[in-house]
């Protein structure tokens, strides 16, 4: 096991001593040709940033506490979160989580096994708060001197050490639950069966649920705007299918098939939901969905009912109400419409969202039967349902596993399945699969850019995913040979934009991105030639 | 003397019993949770050695489910006998850590032994080289289980606490009370293998098992030795489960309940009912955007109430 190089304990985590972790960029984990140079240094988090909001963890910022005004706020800081942690413990306030939260919380073995499999720890040049179990253990024994009602009595025997519970530690741990992309490839190698991603997810739900603490990207201009106006993007239902209409256009023209989609077709056999971020950053995935559907006839429809055009569940990283109010308006216009099955688009967490975690919150006519895309996908590649040249395809591909698809639904095969049939230079990532590494982007990382937040998650949570990447590509890693990675998750492919523009990996090494769909409609007969289009890539 | 040695035996073994009860219970009566698996899953039958589920399957709700329970058990036995995932993840761990668990599995078959040769003793029979085919398996393997399971118990039991005490990894993740566990359990074995060393046979041991059967109270090991390792041997039977150690039952529900809980909740299927309930369960969170009135609601009322009314920051 390597070695840490600070020393930084867990009793620190309440010393008000200015920033609790720096990460010199000179101890980052080092990368591949042909970036196997010295990393830069951090975009420094502004002055004023480090006035208003408490951000004494590390070099960056996520969650904007405003420092406190009075002792008194404080206090009351500290008490909410006590109350909350109660809360956490109790069947009522969290039966959803219990059992796995308590088995973790209580017989954790301190044994260290999973923080070598945790792509940020090592890729920080293994910083002890992010080791795996730092935030765990610290709420574990919060817990155990603070709730649990032995804890007072034999604190120092159990715990092994007093955390005085501080306005600071608070909201240090609150700020540390977002460094953790909830990946749960640490549980995988757990003994015990262990789960400190779930801790984590814990940690930013009691802030949530208790204290209105979360990050605006995942709550306002998340969650809440989408049950406000439709989609977490902003668009209500008729700037969605001015969209849609406008991309229908633009795929037919590419394409040189007469594309059409389908509005609110009652008993149609698939409701087809996207992540509705598709829409404004990558038409060419809905088109592609619209084209494949289209040409092997089928039964399918959209609906411009405000959130079933939006698959996005930001509430699956923080929030268990906001998480089912949205799974809930999305199996009731499911069965308005009387639609035979959902299939979610090309989304991780809203297809484990709507698939797995609601498979115990929908019940009666709500529970509509739902699938990934990709099942679907590979059936109709290997049915020969579409006619497909893979020469189209001839240049080399790599695939990323989203980790909500594959190690936490086991949907692993139908993307290899489709891949091997269509794309002749198709090579693994190392290693792939249930035991991938998460691009750096899960939990909502993607889409949080403040302060210099996108700095660590390309140094920092990104960069196990750039040395894989690299790493799959290394035999042609001249910018000369064009090379796609795969990345059939909306969150993940926005995480993969931004390493590929961060390392410049485009002019670099020629790598660049997209999905599985566009993949499939580049090597159809029957579409124009080129639908992925080099030359527009920049 | 004698009486109050059974009498510690007992309550041990009573609190042991309560305790692991108790906690399997209180496990097993947690309420449902949300589905929270985590893959390979390992009753997926052939798709099990890759990760792969039931959902790689269009229309899966309509194909029969594969439980594989064989598949299930070829995961579970190297994970139960041989820490097969603390030898894939953490090989330095591995070489302490299962000479330490395979001791004690040593010493399980060691007592189930010694109590198997009590009872042959109880009703006449010889437990000894010469005591017949039943008689000299017993007796020999006796024996060989006893001596390795201390020899590997006290091996492993000073590999992890030379780990605890020295590694910088674990330093501040060391509790005074792991340091304990392992000199407590270290010194129990040690002192069991002095016991084996002055009675090779293990008889007095036996004869004090058959005691503890019989009810025969004022039986007395002889020597100091044996008396201070039932006493240890027996504190450390009820400490175990009391301890973060009773992670041998929290397995269960780990990978049974919850790593491999892949069930579907089919239209009709069980959970209805089980989720029902816990949809009512009343609810005291109290953030602005979970409850705004701060009115007593049950969980499915919280979970539809409309906050699309609250401002920004709620
Ligand atoms: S979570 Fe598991 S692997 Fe990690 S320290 Fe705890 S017991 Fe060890
Ligand atoms: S869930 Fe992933 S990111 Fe979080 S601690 Fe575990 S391995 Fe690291």
């Amino acid at each position: 096991m390597g070695k840490t190089k600070k020393r930084i304990s867990l009793n620190d985590i309440h010393k008000q001593n200015g920033q609790l972790a720096h990460v010199d960029p000179a101890d980052l984990m080092p990368l591949p040709k042909p970036l196997n140079r010295p990393e830069k240094d951090w975009m420094p988090l502004k002055p004023e940033a480090r006035e208003k909001y408490e951000a004494s963890l590390d070099d960056t910022l996520i969650l904007n506490i405003p420092k406190p005004g009075s002792k008194q706020e404080e206090q009351q800081l500290v008490r909410r979160f006590l109350n909350g942690l109660e809360k956490l413990f109790d069947k009522h306030n969290n039966w959803g989580f219990l059992q796995p939260f308590v088995a973790t919380m209580e017989h954790c073995a301190r044994c260290q096994t999973c923080n070598e499999a945790c792509h940020i720890y090592e890729a920080s040049g293994r910083n002890e708060i992010y080791r795996p179990t730092y935030r765990s253990e610290t709420l574990r024994r919060i817990y155990q001197d603070y709730v649990k009602p032995s804890g007072k009595y034999h604190k120092q025997w159990k715990s092994g050490g007093d955390i005085p519970l501080t306005w600071t530690a608070v909201c240090r741990l609150a700020e540390l639950a977002y460094r953790c992309n909830l990946c749960r490839r640490c549980a995988q190698t757990c003994p015990i069966g262990a789960d400190n991603a779930l801790v984590a997810r814990e940690i930013r739900k009691l802030m949530s649920q208790e204290l209105n603490i979360y990050t605006s990207e995942l709550h306002d201009r998340g969650s809440m705007l989408q049950l406000k106006v439709g989609s977490s993007t902003g668009m209500n239902p008729e700037i969605v299918k001015d969209n849609i209409e406008f991309i229908d256009e633009d795929m037919s023209e590419k394409t040189g098939m007469n594309l059409k989609t389908v509005w609110d077709k009652k008993g149609a056999d698939i409701l087809l939901i996207h992540n509705a971020g598709e829409i404004m950053a990558w038409p060419e995935n809905i088109g592609a969905f619209t084209t494949i559907f289209t040409a092997a006839g089928l039964d399918w429809t959209m609906s411009s009912e405000a959130l079933a055009y939006d698959n996005i569940n930001y509430g699956l990283f923080y929030d268990d109400f906001q998480y089912s109010r949205v799974v809930l308006k999305h199996a009731a216009v499911a069965k308005e419409l009387g639609v035979k099955r959902i299939v979610l688009g090309e989304c991780g967490h809203a297809t484990k969202a709507l698939m797995v975690i609601a498979d115990r919150v929908l019940t009666g006519d709500l529970n509509i039967p739902r699938e990934s895309c990709f099942p679907l996908l590979r059936d109709l590649v290997k049915t020969k349902t579409l006619k497909l040249d893979p020469s189209r395809n001839n240049f080399p591909v790599t695939l990323h596993d989203p980790c909500n698809l594959t190690r936490l639904m086991g949907i692993v095969m139908p993307q290899r399945e489709v891949l091997h049939e269509i794309c002749p230079q198709f090579r693994e990532m190392t290693p792939h699969g249930v035991n991938n590494y998460c691009c750096g982007g899960g939990s909502g990382f993607a889409i949080h850019s403040g302060h210099n937040f996108s700095d660590w998650r390309y140094k920092i949570s990104g960069r196990k995913k750039v040395s894989q990447i690299l790493g799959a590509f290394q035999d042609q890693i001249e910018p000369e040979t064009k090379k796609y990675v795969c990345a059939p998750c909306s969150n993940c492919k926005g995480q993969i934009r931004d390493l590929i523009a961060n390392y410049d990996l485009w002019n670099g090494a020629g790598i660049t991105y997209g999905g599985l769909v566009e993949l499939i409609v580049n090597a159809m007969v029957d579409v124009k030639p080129n639908f992925i289009d080099w030359d527009e890539i920049v | 003397m004698g009486i109050l040695l059974h009498i510690i035996t007992y309550a041990c073994l009573a609190v042991f019993v309560i305790a692991v009860g108790v906690k399997f219970h209180r496990y097993k009566s947690m309420p449902l949770h949300l589905r929270w698996e985590l893959y390979p899953v390992a009753h997926e039958g052939h798709k099990a050695h890759y990760g792969g589920s039931f959902f790689e399957e269009t229309e899966w709700y309509k194909k029969p489910r594969t439980v594989d329970r064989v598949s299930e058990a070829k995961h579970m036995l190297p994970e139960m006998l041989f820490l097969s995932a603390v030898w894939h993840h953490n090989k330095p761990l591995w070489f302490r850590s299962f000479p330490f668990h395979f001791g004690m599995y040593n010493m399980i078959g060691f007592l189930v032994l010694l109590n198997a040769g009590a009872v042959m003793q109880i009703a006449g029979m010889s437990v000894s080289a010469s005591g017949g085919a039943a008689g000299a398996i017993v007796y020999y393997l006796t024996i060989l289980s006893g001596f390795f399971g201390m020899i590997l118990g006290i091996i492993g039991a000073a590999g992890l606490l030379h780990r605890r005490l020295f590694d910088e990894n674990l330093k501040d993740y060391t509790k005074p009370a792991d340091l304990f566990n392992l000199i407590f359990l270290g010194g129990s074995f040690a002192l069991l293998l002095a016991v084996g060393i002055a009675d090779p046979s293990f008889a007095g041991l036996r004869t004090w098992v058959a005691s503890v059967l019989t009810l025969d109270l004022a039986y007395t090991p002889g020597g100091a030795l044996a008396p201070m390792a039932i006493l240890l041997a027996s504190l450390a039977v009820a400490y175990i489960p009391l301890t973060h150690m009773a992670h041998f039952v929290v397995k269960y529900f780990t990978y049974h309940n919850i790593r491999w809980d892949d069930a579907p909740n089919l239209p009709g299927s069980a959970f209805e009912a089980r989720i029902g309930e816990v949809l009512n369960y009343p609810v005291t969170w109290s953030a602005d955007h979970i409850n705004p009135k701060g009115e007593a609601k049950t969980w499915a009322q919280v979970a539809t109430t409309d906050v699309t009314n609250l401002k920004e920051g709620a």
